[in-house]
C-alpha cells in the first residue's frame, strides 16, 4: 500500500515550484506512523508532535524509542482501521486550534469508538 | 488573563456587535417597562431568541428576536424582531421546540429506534390529529398563572393553551426530538404534555410539596431532572419510570440544572453557593464549584448568603460550566482543572439568567433591569480525542449506562468513561461541609 511520498528542492524556474518537506533527518516535515499490520500513514510532524505528547516523547526519548533517524513510530498496538481515525483528528486539531471559524463535529464511527478510546488513552491526545 | 495566570490561546468573551441595537430596543423606555428577565431562550437553530417584555401598558409580552448570524458585523440587514406576543400573565419560562426526525438518522442503532418507536406509539401518526406539531418551530411559554401559551413561530399564531397547573409554571423543557414538553410549577406538580399527541397531559409527577424550580430533559431524553428547595434533586427515568434517583448534597434551593451533552454529567446549581457535577450513572458529586470563597459555614450557606447561584449551563463539547450569580458575575469553570475555581469571571450589574447557543459560540445575559446582552462566548481548543470518544460512547449507551463495565476496557478507562477522573485530589472540603 502507498509508501512515502518523498520529493525533492526546486531547481532553476522564474516561478517558484512549491516545497515539499520529506521524511529525512531530524526536523523533516513528515514522520511516518506505522500500525499494528504494518501500514505506513504519512502525517505533519508538527500536527503530531502538538497533539500527542507520547508521539513528541517517543522521538526525543533516549534509548529504544529512538526514531529520531527514521522518523518511524511503530504503534504495535494499534491497528490500521484506528490508526486513520487518528490522523484525521491530527489534522482536525490542527486546523481548527486558534481558528475564529465555527469549529464542526468530529465525527466518529461507533464501530470504532472503542478501539479508538484505547487507541485516544495511549497516545494523550 | 485567567484566573490561574494561564494565558488561554484565543479570545474572551465580550459583547458582540448586534449587542448594541438589541439592548437600544429593548431597553427604550418609550416601548418597554423594566421588568426581570427571568428566562431567555435560543431555539435550537440559534436563530431565534427569545425574551419577555412588558410593554408600556402593563402587558406581558414576549419578543422574538431573529438573527441568521449572531457574531456577524452588519447591523441591520440581518436582525430583526420577528414576533411579539402577547401573554395574559407574567412570562416565568420559555422554551423552544421542534421536532427532529431522528429515526431517520443514519448513525442511530437499530435497537434504539425501536425502543424510540414503541415509546409513544400514539404519538408519531399526525392523520388523526388537531394540531401538527411535528414541522415548524414552536415557542412554550410559561406564565404566573398557571397556562403554557404554545406559538407557531413561522406563522405567529397560538396554537395551544395546555392549563393544567394552579399555580406559576417555573420552568418549562422540550426534549430534543419528540416534541414532549415538561413542565413544573409552584404548585409542587411535574406534568408532562405529549405534544404530538394533541398536548395531552400524560403524566403528572407529585413528588414532594413545596415548589418544583426546575426541571429539564437529558438530550438523550431518557432522565428527567426535578429540582426543588431545601437541596431536593431527583433523577427519574423516563423509560421505566421507577423510583428516582435522589441526589443528596446541596444544602439550600436547587433553582437550575444543565445536562452535559452526552447525558452522563447533569449540573446543578443552588442558592448555597455551589453548583454541584453529578454523574448520572453512579449518582455520586464528581466537582464542586464554588462561587464564594472561602466557602460559607453551613449557617450562611444555608440561609441569606449574597452569592445565590441563579443558572448554570454546560458549554460545547462540556468544557466549561457558565453560570451566572448575585454577585454580578458571570464565572467560565473548566472541567478538566480539579479545583472547583473559575478560569474567567466577567462583571454584569444585576444578572439573572443565562441562555447559550447549540453551536456554543454565543451566550446571551439577561439581567433585573430588563436588558438582554449578547457576548460571544470563553474560546475553547479542540477536544480531546480521548474526550471526544468517551462523549460518544456515552451518548451512544444511553439508556444501557449500567452495562458500560462489561465493555472490553481496563478499569482505569472504564473510570473515565464514568468521569472520575473529575474527582479532586483532596476531599477535605467535602468533610468540612458535612460536619
Amino acid at each position: 500500500m502507498p509508501d512515502t511520498n518523498v520529493s525533492s528542492s526546486p531547481t532553476t524556474a522564474v516561478n517558484v515550484p512549491p516545497v515539499y518537506g520529506g521524511l529525512e533527518g531530524p526536523e523533516s516535515m513528515y514522520l511516518k506512523l506505522i500500525s499494528s499490520d504494518n501500514h505506513d500513514f504519512v502525517v505533519r510532524r508538527d500536527f503530531a508532535i502538538n497533539a500527542s505528547p507520547t508521539i513528541k516523547n517517543m522521538l526525543s526519548g533516549p534509548g529504544q524509542y529512538s526514531d529520531s533517524q527514521m522518523n518511524e513510530i511503530y504503534l504495535k498496538d494499534i491497528p490500521s482501521h484506528v490508526l486513520i481515525h487518528v490522523c484525521r483528528y491530527l489534522s482536525y486539531r490542527a486546523k481548527y486550534t486558534n481558528s475564529s471559524i465555527d469549529i464542526p463535529e468530529f465525527p466518529i464511527d461507533t464501530q470504532v469508538v472503542l478501539e479508538l478510546l484505547v487507541a485516544s488513552d495511549f497516545l494523550d491526545c | 488573563m485567567l484566573q490561574d495566570g494561564t494565558d488561554i490561546t484565543g479570545t474572551l468573551p465580550k459583547p458582540l456587535s448586534v449587542d448594541e441595537p438589541v439592548q437600544h430596543y429593548l431597553s427604550s423606555t418609550s416601548t418597554f417597562l423594566t421588568n426581570h428577565i427571568l428566562n431567555i431562550a435560543f431555539s435550537p437553530c440559534s436563530k431565534y431568541l427569545a425574551v419577555p417584555k412588558q410593554d408600556i401598558y402593563g402587558r406581558d409580552r414576549v419578543v422574538v428576536i431573529r438573527c441568521s448570524d449572531w457574531h456577524s458585523t452588519i447591523k441591520d440587514e440581518e436582525l430583526s424582531i420577528h414576533n411579539q406576543f402577547s401573554c395574559t400573565a407574567t412570562c416565568w419560562s420559555l422554551a423552544f421546540g421542534k421536532r427532529h426526525h431522528e429515526t431517520e438518522a443514519k448513525d442511530v442503532p437499530i435497537q434504539k429506534k425501536l425502543l424510540m418507536l414503541s415509546r409513544r406509539r400514539s404519538s408519531l401518526s399526525a392523520v388523526n390529529r388537531r394540531f401538527d406539531f411535528t414541522k415548524d418551530l414552536f415557542l412554550a411559554a410559561g406564565l404566573a398563572d398557571g397556562k403554557i401559551n404554545i406559538w407557531d413561530i413561522n406563522t405567529g399564531e397560538l396554537m395551544l393553551v395546555l392549563k393544567d397547573h394552579q399555580s406559576t409554571v417555573r420552568c418549562l423543557s422540550f426534549t430534543s426530538t419528540s416534541m414532549q414538553l415538561a413542565s413544573c410549577s409552584s404548585d409542587s406538580t411535574v406534568k408532562l404534555w405529549d405534544l404530538l399527541d394533541d398536548g395531552n397531559m400524560y403524566k403528572t409527577l407529585n413528588e414532594w410539596s413545596d415548589v418544583v424550580y426546575s426541571v429539564k430533559w437529558s438530550p438523550d431524553e431518557t432522565l428527567l431532572c426535578i429540582t426543588g428547595p431545601v437541596g431536593h434533586l431527583a433523577l427519574h427515568n423516563t423509560v421505566q419510570w421507577s423510583t428516582p434517583m435522589k441526589l443528596v448534597g446541596h444544602i439550600h434551593n436547587v433553582v437550575d440544572c444543565s445536562f452535559s451533552s452526552d447525558s452522563a454529567l447533569l449540573a446543578t446549581a443552588s442558592f448555597d453557593t455551589r453548583v454541584i457535577v453529578w454523574s448520572t450513572s453512579t449518582g455520586e458529586i464528581l466537582k464542586e464549584c464554588y462561587h464564594k470563597t472561602p466557602m460559607p459555614s453551613l449557617i450562611y450557606a444555608g440561609g441569606d448568603n449574597g452569592a445565590y447561584v441563579r443558572c448554570v449551563q454546560f458549554s460545547k463539547n462540556n468544557d466549561y460550566l457558565v453560570t451566572v450569580c448575585d454577585d454580578n458575575k458571570v464565572r467560565w469553570f473548566p472541567l478538566s482543572k480539579k479545583n472547583g475555581f473559575p478560569i474567567y469571571e466577567k462583571d454584569q450589574s444585576n444578572v439573572l439568567s443565562i441562555a447559550c447557543t447549540k453551536d456554543g459560540r454565543t451566550l446571551a445575559i439577561g439581567t433585573r433591569n430588563g436588558e438582554v446582552h449578547l457576548w460571544s462566548t470563553l474560546y475553547s481548543l479542540p477536544p480531546k480525542l480521548k474526550n471526544l470518544c468517551r462523549i460518544k460512547l456515552n451518548s451512544v449507551a444511553s439508556l444501557k449506562r449500567n452495562q458500560l463495565s462489561d465493555l472490553p476496557l481496563s478499569h482505569q478507562l472504564y473510570l473515565y468513561l464514568l468521569y472520575k477522573d473529575l474527582l479532586p485530589v483532596s476531599q477535605t472540603v467535602q468533610k468540612k461541609l458535612s460536619k
